[in-house]
Parts: C-alpha cells; structure tokens; sequence
C-alpha cells in the first residue's frame, strides 16, 4: 500500500496517524472526495456529498493543533445513511415524492459522531424508506453488475469503494448485515435499545436496529463506543453500563462455546457460502471451548411473524401518505408493501409480538449452553442488479425472499449481531459470516469477529473501481 | 342493518375496517402478496394464548426524563 492509499486504511491505522498528525483530516477528507469524484458515477453509493465536510476537517484539524484531540473518531470521514436526519443536508429517506419532506436536525446517533469529531462526508444511497434488499441504483463495487444489497446497499458499497473509513446503516430485518455481507465490509446490528433510534425515519419501531459498517471489526467496536449511549429521546432506549468495546478485542477466546443453529441456517444456501462458514465454524472451534449444534424448530413461524410486525408498522407510519395518496408516488414494491399493512389485523399483530417471546426463550434456553451463534449471514453472493431468481438446490427461489431468510431472526429477538467476511467465491465476490449473542454481549461477539478477522486478510482486500 | 350488497360491503370495509384501497390496488396486492399471507395465515395456526407479547405497557415512561 503507497501513500496514496491512505484512504484504504481502517481507522484504527488513520486515528493514530491524525492523532501524531502525520496526516491532517482535511488531507483525508480530499482525497475521500477526491475518490468520490473520480468513482462514485459509476458506483452511485451517495445520493449527496457534504458541502460543510471540508470546513469540518478544517475545524478538526484546529482543534488538534490546539491539543483539543476528540477521540478515535476525531476527523475521521463517515457516511450517514439517507434515513438519518442531518442538519447540514437534506433527507429523503430514499423517496422521490416531492410532498414528503424531513426536518433538518441531526439524529442523536449523528449528533454523536459529530461530537466525537467525525466528519460526516456524504448521505449513502438506500432503498426507498428502507423497505428493501438491493439499493438502487447503487451498485456492488466488487461486479457493477450485481446489487450491493439493501436498504443500506449505499452504506456498503461506500465503504467497500473507500469513499469513506465507515458509514452508518439502519437493520430491520437485516439491512446492515445484508449489504456488509454482500460487499465485504464489516456490519454490526448492535441489541435493540442500545443505540438510540431518535431521528431516524422509521421504518418499523420494534424491529430497527442503528448500526455501522466498517472495514474491521475493531472499526466496529470504536464506532459503537461513540454510539452506545442512553437517550431520553428515544422510547426503547436503555440506561446500561457501556464498556469500552475495544478492550475484549485480542483476548482468547477459549472459554467460549460456539454455537451452530443446523435448522434454518443450514442446507439451502449456496454451495460455496455453505463451505466457507464451515470452514470458519471449524476454525472457531478449534479457538474455543468447543461447538454446540442445535436447533429451533420455532423458527419456521419466523417469517410469518416478522412481515406481520414489519407491513403493520410501516402502514401505520404511513399512514399519513396513504391518506393523502401519496403512496402511488412509491416505486412499485415500496407502494406495494405499505399498501399490504392494510391487511394485517390486530389479532396478527399481537400474535406476532407474542411468537417474540416464544422465540427470544428459545435462544435464551440456547445461550445456557453457548456464548455465541455462528451462522452463513446471506445463502447467496452478491447477485445481478436484474435478477430476480436464485437456484438452490433443486428449487428456483426469489432472491429478494432468500437474502434476509439468515438476518431477521436477530431482528425479532432484538440480539446483537455481526457480519464480517469469511472468504470470497469462485466469482471473486465476499462471502459473509454471522456471529450473534445475547443481549448487550456486543463485546463478546465483537471479541470472537475479531479472533477469526485477525488469522485471515479477507478485511485488506479491495476492490478495483 | 338490511341486507349489504357486494358494493356496500366494500363501502363498509372501508368505513369499518379503513382498509381505503382501490379495488384494482386491492386485487393487485392479493395477487402480488400471495407468498406472504400465507407465511401470515401458518403463524395464525399456533396456539399462543398463554403467552403474554412482548409489547408491555408501561404508565410511567411519558414521565421519565433524561435522569431518570
């Protein structure tokens, strides 16, 4: 890597260098835009680029000199998924309809990293209202050809292309995951109520997650230092004791016990993702105090319960629109799907939210016997921007319906979740590895991502633009 | 209440039930959702009754502030 690439590196590296100063954040912040300017027309990762991000890096850089250094984060470039309110750019939350419009105010976790000195270098392109797996028009920086993912498909491919060190992403049913996984980047779904919500256009309330993507792991960790925080603002907010994330990264992870879920997660996934969480899974096992194999039956009710929760929200968050008809303005499976929360009853409803409970005791009763679960985070690679179908096996399969079959269970039971690669296919395009643990154990699957990241270099490979 | 034709059922699903759709868009949206309500109508088999959802109510929390 020349000096040229400094853009590439994770922010682990870059911290240290603006910190001694051997690079200034207004040198970083040109050379991501620079970057932006040269690739993003063919990448269409942002929907906008911040016109305030040079004056911030040259704020950040002054407050070094006068030894004000604000931490890890301290001008580093970020990119904010269109969902977020910002103050200094418009949101859109990905529609085009002109009589929907967002305050211009920043979302708590914004507010947050600007505080920690970030500069926030762009809005990240996402699928309208984050009702989606793929993100168009973005494209995936490994093949133009295939789809980054979704809803935060922009937040992937910018920090896949390295227009930025990190972005934020939003996880309903595996948004920050999918396109991590898809891209080959770093993503974490941090547990429900541990990062505030408040400023984010919601999606569905019980079900969204804020979090980061990241070209490591400890990228990950740093970010989460800056965003776990108690918010008054936001209703499912918890007041916890937030640890230095950092500080479990490194350790053995010997007294561990993986666990691998074989229903569900296993046997309709693609041949080469199958083979490489196997082997990762082996690896693992071989660093820990062991495997456990299990299964959860009740998860074949789990699609069921997370549309019924998902359309019923969003219908109701949308309600506005549909009274007004704004929702014929909605590209067609937008409309479609906030249309279709019309149909589900109150009975579905709370069926639904009690299927919850059946589901979160059930992983309860699996994190007596294991530290983590280990599963594929995608059955597929990364597919092409027109393809709608996916041969598994002996069946043909919608790949819409495939992609989030592995994240959305960690959605409903609100655990903390995270993505990171685990091998490439035949294709050249990343393959992605799930790990998950119990509620607020973010420093315990961070600490095993980070055992497995640190024995490969999957995380140094980049794509060329 | 008399008898209620087809048309006024529709009328009464949309004053009742504020289902306010289109009949086309209704039609489309049974055609296209097919796949989902299904998943929907296997969840409505299980017997939850003695299971108490994760929504919980809670009177104080418009009286919490940020310290509390």
């Amino acid at each position: 890597m020349s000096d040229c690439d400094v853009e590439l590196l994770p922010i682990e590296i870059l911290a240290s260098k603006i910190e001694k100063q051997e690079i200034t954040a207004s040198e970083l912040v040109e050379r991501m835009l620079g970057r932006i300017g040269n690739h993003d027309s063919k990448i269409e990762a942002f929907v906008r680029v911040s016109d305030t991000a040079k004056a911030a890096a040259h704020q950040a850089d002054e407050d070094i000199r006068n030894g004000l250094y604000r931490g890890s984060l301290h001008g580093i470039p970020i990119g904010i998924k269109d969902n977020y309110l910002t103050e200094d750019m418009s949101t859109t939350a990905g529609t085009k309809v002109p009589d929907i419009s967002f305050p211009n105010t920043d979302a708590t976790a914004v507010h947050l990293l600007r505080e920690a000195g970030a500069i926030l270098i762009g809005k990240t392109n996402m699928h309208e209202f984050a009702w989606g797996n793929v993100t168009p028009p973005t494209k995936n920086p490994w093949d133009r050809n295939r789809v980054p993912g979704g809803s935060s498909g922009g937040s992937g491919a910018a920090v896949a292309a390295s227009f930025c060190s990190a972005a934020l992403g939003s996880d309903t049913g595996g948004s920050v995951r999918i396109p991590a996984s898809l891209c080959g980047t770093v993503g974490l779904k941090p547990t429900y109520g541990l990062v505030s919500k408040s400023g984010i256009i919601t999606h569905s309330w019980s079900l969204d997650h804020p979090g980061p993507l990241t070209k490591t792991v400890t990228d990950a960790a740093l970010i989460l230092n800056v965003l776990a925080a108690f918010d008054s603002e936001d209703p499912s907010s918890r007041k916890i004791a937030v640890p230095d994330y950092r500080r479990s990264l490194g350790q053995s992870i010997k007294d561990l016990r993986i666990g691998v879920c074989r229903n569900h997660f296993f046997g309709q996934n693609d041949s080469e993702v199958e083979a490489a969480v196997e082997s990762a899974i082996e690896e693992l096992t071989e660093l820990s105090a062991g495997l456990v194999e299990f299964e959860l039956p009740n998860l074949q009710y789990g699609l069921g319960a997370i549309f019924t929760i998902e359309l019923a929200s969003s219908s109701c968050y949308h309600d506005r629109s549909l009274k007004a008809g704004l929702q014929k303005g909605f590209q067609p499976d937008v409309r479609t799907l906030v249309e279709a929360g019309k149909f589900i009853t109150a009975t579905d409803y709370l069926k639904a939210e009690q299927f919850r409970r059946v589901l979160m005791r059930d992983l309860a009763k699996v994190f007596e016997s294991v530290d983590v679960i280990v599963v594929p985070t995608t059955p597929i690679t990364a597919w092409e921007l027109d393809q709608t179908t996916v041969r598994i096996g002996d069946a043909d399969e919608s790949v819409l319906a495939v992609s989030w079959r592995l994240t959305y269970p960690f959605n409903l039971a609100g655990l903390p979740a995270i993505s990171l690669p685990c091998g490439f296919d035949s294709r050249n395009l990343p393959i992605g590895m799930q790990i998950a643990g119990k509620p607020f154990a973010e420093d315990v699957i961070l600490r095993v991502a980070h055992a497995y990241e640190s024995r490969h270099d999957w995380h140094h490979r980049t794509p060329n633009l | 209440m008399g008898q209620i034709s087809p048309e006024n059922l529709e009328n009464l699903c949309v004053e009742l039930f504020g289902v306010d759709l289109e009949r086309d868009r209704l039609e489309i949206l049974v055609v296209e959702l097919q796949g989902i309500l299904l998943e929907i109508k296997k969840l409505r088999e299980l017997d939850l009754t003695d299971e108490h959802p994760v929504v919980i109510f809670d009177p104080e929390t418009v009286y919490r502030n940020s310290d509390s």
